[in-house]
This record gives structure tokens, C-alpha cells and sequence, in this order.
């Protein structure tokens, strides 16, 4: 049986399969495309396809009241994000970040109340995948969306440099003249808006290090389809360690 | 999705600040300094006169800050073309035009408001320059000493098939002026605004 839930920006989880809140009747689950043509004779050439944003609606079945209520205050701590699964034999759970439109709030009637919740998506299904180990990590992406990657360095480190190959060929470097102490960790983030390249120290106090860019490498790492290595380097002598978190992406699932 | 960085930077090409856009639209006619706008849903540091790479997977564009305005949704910002800088009033001594080659002229023309002006916020870092070619006994009708440069950059290209070139390299702190003929077809096609005219639209995805 497909499963939903909504997890809060407290980290909480609601289900949306229990008889207490129960999420049904949906649409707006799969893709669509905002696709533009030119019309020459009979033909017609696409210009430009983009993904539609996700429009998700539905309805819950609530107990009662005080479940409704509870919900709403549920909600209202966002940023929430919809939790997709029970479909594949793996169970595999794919998220959704998303905004609550409209939540309808109806009379309480024989069944509880049969309110109609509308989601709009902040972007499309993903799950994130990790990986970690020494100076080579590869990691396989099954979607041709290109995936953003979270790249987390431990100090102690001097200038690092990476090299990102997708099925065996070069796709980007990236160097960085900056050093790393012992107890630090270095994140460069194509996965978050605008990207991010900085030393963390404890307690999350943090320095950007945009500006240590070697601006004649690409720097931003982004998967592709296949095989992906990564492999990191620096300049100084002890071994590196390294972790990648990818945001792998797909149109629907 | 591959997205388009965006990054500023200084005159002496420190880094200031960088956001990425999934797409952009650029335009560029040697003929007439159009001025392009980017779209950010963040604010970034910019100001009138920051240097604005914008790099994709295969293109990369060069410009200079014109304009930065803010609104609710979005920080837009507006850049024009390198050659803009030339789009000023010099002192050039054109009796030289007799004696030197017409590239050499650009570049000493350059020089002398770029690098020797005596005026730092004026002057650029770390110039180079290649000359690509020879062009003798050029007439450029300059009226007095001091003349508009990218109205000379114009009569250059209509006349000679002379143009300048900015290849800026961040790694390097350097701006390199290209100042050479380019060939008949690229003339063709710099030298008739209708045909120069070249607006792409690069989708990042």
C-alpha cells in the first residue's frame, strides 16, 4: 500500500495513513512539462521543456476535530516535507518539499471530517544518498536530472582539490587555496540555493571560503547518469576523509 | 540540472558574492553597447562598476555592473559589455595615428586612460595586451585630441575589419584586449546590425 507523511521543520513526522488522519483521493502524484514550440509548416519544434511545479491535492480524513486541530499546528512549522513511499518492492521512501496551499476545514459528519488539502511542490521527488570513505567516492545515479551534492571535507586539509568523473570521463574539477584545521570540516553545496563553500568549526560557527576559489575550476559538482567518482586530494600529508551526501532527483516516481 | 553560476567581483577582481540561475538571456552587438539584466530570487553584493561572470556548462560572458535595484521577489541586476568602458571621451594624440599602426594606437590610447591616468578607481589591474595584427596609414577622422574611443572602435571595424576583444580571467587577475582584424565573414557579420544582432537564450537545464 503507497504510504504518505509530512515531517515538520521540528523534525516531527505525521502519518497520513493512520485512521486518525488519513490521506486520500489524491492527484497531481505524477509529471508534467511547461514545453514551448515554434510552427514552421506542420512541424513543430520544441523551443523549451521544463518540469511543471508539482500541484498535489487530495483529502484527509480526520477523526475529529481536536486531530484536524493538531494537524494545522503540525503545519504550521515549516518548511514540510511530503514523504512518498509503499510503491516498490524495496520500500523506498522519496520526499517532496512542499508548501500547504489551502486545508480545508469541514463539519464533522458520520466518517469525521473529509477535509481537502491542496500541496504545492518547492521542487520534485528526491531521496539523498551517502556516501563516505578516503580520497575516492563513487556513487551511482539511476535519473538524468543532475544531482547536487553535498561535500564534506574533515580537517585537517591544505588546498584541496577534487576531480569529478561521470562514466569514466572528466566533467569538473575543483581547487580551493584554503586551509582546514583539525576539528573543522570544509562543505561545498551545490545542494542548497545559492551554493555554499565553507569552514565549519564547532558549534556550527562558519567562514566563507567562496572567495579561496581557484576561479579557473568549475568547483560545483552535480551527478549525472552512470558511474560517478570522486576523487580528492590536497596538499597536505595525512589522509583525507571525506563524506558526499547527493540529492538525487527524479521527474516522478 | 546544471544552473549557471553567477559571481561578482571588484575591480582588482576580488570576490564579493555568487548566486546561481537555471537560465539566462544574453545579447551582445559589437555596433551598440546593449545593456543585458539578470533576475536573482536572493540578494547578492553588487554595485555600479563590480565586474559579473556568468558561466554554464559551455558559455561564459563577461560584463560590468551598471545597475543594481532591489524589489520583494527579486534583485535584478544590469551589466553591459566590456567595450562600454571605451564608450567615454579621451585624450589621444592623433598625429600618432600617422606614425604607428591603428592597433597600436587602440592600445596606447588604452594605456594612457586605463593604466597612466593617475586615477586609481580609473585604472584597471594587470592589462594585457595582444596585438593580432598591422594596420598602416588608417584614418579615422578624429576631430581634435579628444574623441569617444568606441566611436573610433566603430570607424576601426567599418574600415578596417579592426576590432578589441576583452578575454577576462579571474584565476588570473587579468584582463586581456585583443586588438587585431578579424575576417571578411566576421566583418559581414560585426559590421551590419542586422546581422550582428545576436540574442541567444541559454536554458541551464
Amino acid at each position: 500500500m503507497r504510504t504518505f507523511a509530512l515531517i515538520n521543520a521540528l523534525g516531527s513526522r505525521w502519518s497520513l495513513n493512520d485512521m486518525d488522519s488519513f490521506f486520500h483521493t489524491m492527484k497531481g502524484l505524477g509529471q508534467g512539462y511547461d514545453t514551448s514550440y515554434t510552427r514552421i509548416g506542420n512541424r513543430f519544434i520544441q523551443q523549451k521543456s521544463s518540469l511543471s511545479q508539482k500541484k498535489i491535492t487530495g483529502k484527509i480524513r480526520f477523526r475529529g476535530y481536536s486531530d484536524f486541530s493538531d494537524f494545522s499546528a503540525f503545519i504550521q512549522h515549516k518548511p514540510l516535507t511530503l514523504v512518498y513511499g509503499g510503491f516498490t518492492p524495496e520500500n523506498n521512501e522519496y520526499l517532496l518539499d512542499v508548501v500547504v496551499k489551502t486545508l480545508e476545514k469541514s463539519e464533522l459528519e458520520n466518517g469525521g471530517l473529509q477535509c481537502n488539502i491542496n500541496f504545492e511542490s518547492l521542487g520534485t521527488y528526491y531521496k539523498i544518498m551517502c556516501a563516505e570513505g578516503g580520497s575516492v567516492i563513487t556513487m551511482h545515479s539511476d535519473t538524468v536530472i543532475g544531482a547536487g551534492v553535498r561535500i564534506c571535507i574533515q580537517g585537517p586539509c591544505v588546498n584541496p582539490y577534487y576531480r569529478h568523473y561521470l562514466n569514466s570521463i572528466e566533467v569538473c574539477s575543483g581547487r580551493f587555496m584554503c586551509s582546514i584545521p583539525t576539528g573543522h570540516k570544509m562543505i561545498i553545496d551545490t545542494i542548497k540555493l545559492p551554493y555554499e563553500v565553507k569552514d565549519y568549526a564547532e558549534y556550527d560557527n562558519d567562514t566563507d571560503l567562496y572567495g579561496t576559489s581557484d576561479f579557473s575550476t568549475k568547483r560545483f559538482v552535480s551527478l549525472g547518469y552512470g558511474e560517478n567518482v570522486l576523487e580528492f586530494f590536497h596538499d597536505g600529508s595525512s589522509a583525507l576523509n571525506v563524506k558526499v551526501e547527493a540529492k538525487i532527483e527524479y521527474e516522478s516516481v | 540540472m546544471s544552473l549557471y553560476n553567477i559571481e561578482l567581483f571588484n575591480h582588482d577582481f576580488s570576490y564579493i558574492s555568487h548566486y546561481q540561475i537555471d537560465s539566462i538571456s544574453y545579447e551582445f552587438d559589437y555596433l551598440s553597447l546593449s545593456i543585458n539584466k539578470i533576475q536573482l530570487p536572493g540578494a547578492v553584493k553588487a554595485g555600479r562598476g563590480d565586474y559579473i561572470h556568468l558561466e554554464g556548462d559551455s558559455d561564459s560572458f563577461f560584463g560590468i555592473v551598471e545597475n543594481v535595484t532591489e524589489s520583494d521577489t527579486f534583485f535584478t541586476i544590469t551589466y553591459k559589455p566590456f567595450l562600454s568602458l571605451f564608450d567615454t571621451d579621451m585624450y589621444m594624440n592623433r598625429k600618432k595615428l600617422k606614425e604607428i599602426s591603428l592597433e597600436q594606437f587602440i592600445k596606447e590610447v588604452i594605456q594612457d586612460y586605463f593604466e597612466n591616468s593617475g586615477d586609481e578607481l580609473q585604472n584597471l589591474n594587470a592589462v594585457e595586451y595582444d596585438l593580432e595584427s598591422e594596420t598602416l596609414k588608417a584614418q579615422l577622422d578624429i576631430e581634435s585630441n579628444i574623441d569617444n574611443l568606441y566611436d573610433l572602435l566603430q570607424t576601426a571595424l567599418n574600415r578596417y575589419g579592426v576590432i578589441v576583444e576583452t578575454v577576462v580571467n579571474t584565476a588570473e587577475k587579468k584582463i586581456t584586449f585583443q586588438i587585431g582584424k578579424i575576417n571578411q565573414e566576421e566583418k559581414n557579420n560585426r559590421g551590419r546590425p542586422s546581422q550582428c544582432h545576436i540574442q541567444r537564450i541559454y536554458d541551464g537545464q
